[in-house]
């Protein structure tokens, strides 16, 4: 018999019984993970070293044939049950919030100013352009706005009149979320998606209140987001430097490839954001309850605007350890 | 030493080990499976806002509210939630035998799986020429996690033979076993034809190796005479 064909016979039967057992064992813990011991993982672990080397016999001697393709697929289970990525990654809702939340905010934060810098240029180039040239406020708001602004009513409070509170909340806090993941996304677009999430609420903010203060109506409109406003943009500006980052890693990656550099930028921006998204609940409703309500004082809507951005602010930039931070 | 292709990895004791690339059109039908689970739990939850709108005498809306809220997060929590419960699948994955692991084929971790489907809309809109052109048919979502989708063990059945003529070597042995493997899915016709051709070589140049006929079907008999078992 030729000596390639009588090994390929041999090696299969005198190993058979052995894989079987190891891709048994293979099938029981990924079933009942619970179930594995500490005894039960370090046979595994030690088979698997077994199985790559028969993987590695059968690839060199016997190539292209089933018993390769076997080993290899039961290698490929093996390292997937063997192999997770970092244990420290294993999610704490206190240590997320205690140290990886504000570590990634700490980070970001220069991308954070840069859109904070820009939404604030934006603001002023519409209020501007408003002023000076009406119809952009008329185009954005719509001529329905525009009356209710002749009538010496806020657009909001026909809405408010019209859709339950408990609509608009969900409906508002769902809609904030999905701007802040479009900032966030964005920025994989070498940042520009970002900024242009940023320059155009800015712009259109600019607008509105140059529209608004044109029909004496400004203090209304403050009235109506002191409660809300200071945290809703904030929280967008900062999901939008978070995805600025990720296009700053993929355009300057330094010394690492730029998918690395954008891949490190996107794990932590990931963090940011879905530190950021609880909030985006609270403000739904304060801005579905609290923002349109008649009964509540002004005063109280701007404190409470105050409060909620000083506690988003303290829970995102509160002091980590060194370690952490870097 | 040779070079590295990108899907092998290279395992203790510098074991190179090729990871199962899923090929797209199989990523896209697993989507397509779990965009249609995603579609009825959407109605069902829309069914149960109307229905409480309805039984309410649409003095409730809270009703609603819940729904926008359910839409919400089954839109953005579908793929994750499951992704991170299921170790890396998903219904319309496990289905087709797919696996988000990691670059080196271990278990993914719930921030990997977070990017990678945060990224979910852009990639529907670009991520198919990025999944054909990457060798590891990373789309934008898979890179920036370093995650890849394999194909999962078990999926197709090996056939081993136990059993070869004396004169046979490893490429005949490999020749055999691909031929049988894939049988299954041949048109059939084909597939007796190839494995009568193969018995026949066997019977010419092996004279005595093969038994009397006891199989009608040529494919079986291949199977029968070289002592195939399934793995």
């Amino acid at each position: 018999m030729h000596e390639g064909a009588q090994g390929y016979i041999h090696f299969a039967k005198s190993r058979e019984a052995f894989w079987s057992s190891f891709a048994e064992r293979l099938r029981s813990a990924r079933a009942a993970p619970g179930s594995l011991t500490f005894d039960g993982l370090e046979a595994l672990a030690v088979d698997y070293r077994r199985i790559l080397q028969d993987h590695a016999l059968a690839r060199a001697r016997f190539p292209g044939s089933a018993l390769g393709r076997r080993l290899e697929a039961l290698a490929v289970e093996a390292t997937h049950l063997l192999f997770a990525e970092d244990p420290k990654e294993r999610f704490s809702l206190r240590r997320f919030f205690a140290d990886l939340f504000p570590a990634a905010m700490r980070a970001h934060a220069p991308h954070m100013a840069l859109c904070a810098v820009l939404f604030v240029c934006s603001i002023a180039m519409a209020f501007s352009a408003s002023t000076i040239q009406p119809s952009i406020g008329t185009q954005i708001l719509g001529p329905e706005a525009i009356t209710n602004l002749e009538r010496g009513e806020l657009w909001t409070e026909s809405i408010s009149r019209v859709v339950p509170a408990s609509v608009s909340s969900s409906a508002i806090a769902t809609n904030n979320m999905s701007v802040a993941i479009t900032a966030w996304v964005g920025g994989v677009l070498f940042g520009l998606g970002s900024i242009f999430v940023v320059l155009n609420n800015g712009f259109l903010l600019g607008a509105v209140f140059a529209t608004t203060t044109r029909f004496g109506m400004s203090g209304d409109l403050f009235e109506f987001i002191g409660a809300h406003g200071p945290l809703e943009l904030t929280l967008i500006l900062v999901s939008a430097g978070h995805g600025l980052a990720m296009g700053h890693a993929l355009l300057a990656p330094h010394d690492r490839s730029r998918q690395a550099a954008a891949g490190a930028a996107a794990r932590r921006a990931m963090t940011g954001l879905v530190g950021i998204l609880p909030w985006f609940l609270v403000l739904g409703v304060v801005e579905g309850f609290v923002s349109p309500s008649e009964t509540v004082d002004p005063e109280v809507k701007v404190a409470l605007g105050a409060a909620l951005l000083a506690s988003f602010l303290l829970v995102a930039f509160r002091p980590i350890a060194r370690g952490e931070a870097s | 030493m040779s070079d590295l292709r990108p899907e092998t990895l290279l395992g203790l004791d510098n074991v190179e080990v090729r990871l199962p690339i899923a090929p797209f059109p199989l990523r896209i039908l697993a989507s397509l499976l779990d965009y249609l689970i995603f579609g009825i739990l959407v109605t069902a939850i829309m069914v149960f806002g109307v229905w409480g709108v309805i039984s309410t005498g649409a003095r409730s809306p809270w009703f609603i509210a819940v729904f926008i809220l359910g839409y919400f997060v089954l839109e953005y929590g579908y793929f994750v939630g499951l992704e991170i419960a299921m170790g890396g699948q998903t219904p319309g994955k496990r289905v087709f035998g797919l696996r988000v692991t990691t670059r080196l084929g271990g278990q993914a971790s719930k921030g990997a799986i977070l990017v990678r489907n945060a990224f979910r809309s852009l990639d529907m809109a670009v991520g198919v020429p990025f999944m054909i052109w990457h060798p590891l048919a990373q789309r934008i979502g898979d890179r920036l996690a370093s995650t890849l989708v394999l194909e999962t063990a078990g999926h197709t059945k090996e056939a081993i033979v136990r059993r070869v003529p004396q004169h046979w070597g490893s490429k005949e042995i490999a020749v055999a076993e691909e031929f049988l493997r894939r049988s299954g899915s041949m048109e059939p016709a084909r597939a007796r034809g190839l494995a009568e051709r193969l018995l026949d070589s066997i019977g010419r140049d092996s004279p005595g190796f093969l038994g009397p006929v006891t199989e009608r079907d040529p494919v079986e008999r291949l199977r029968h005479e070289l002592g195939v078992t399934d793995a």
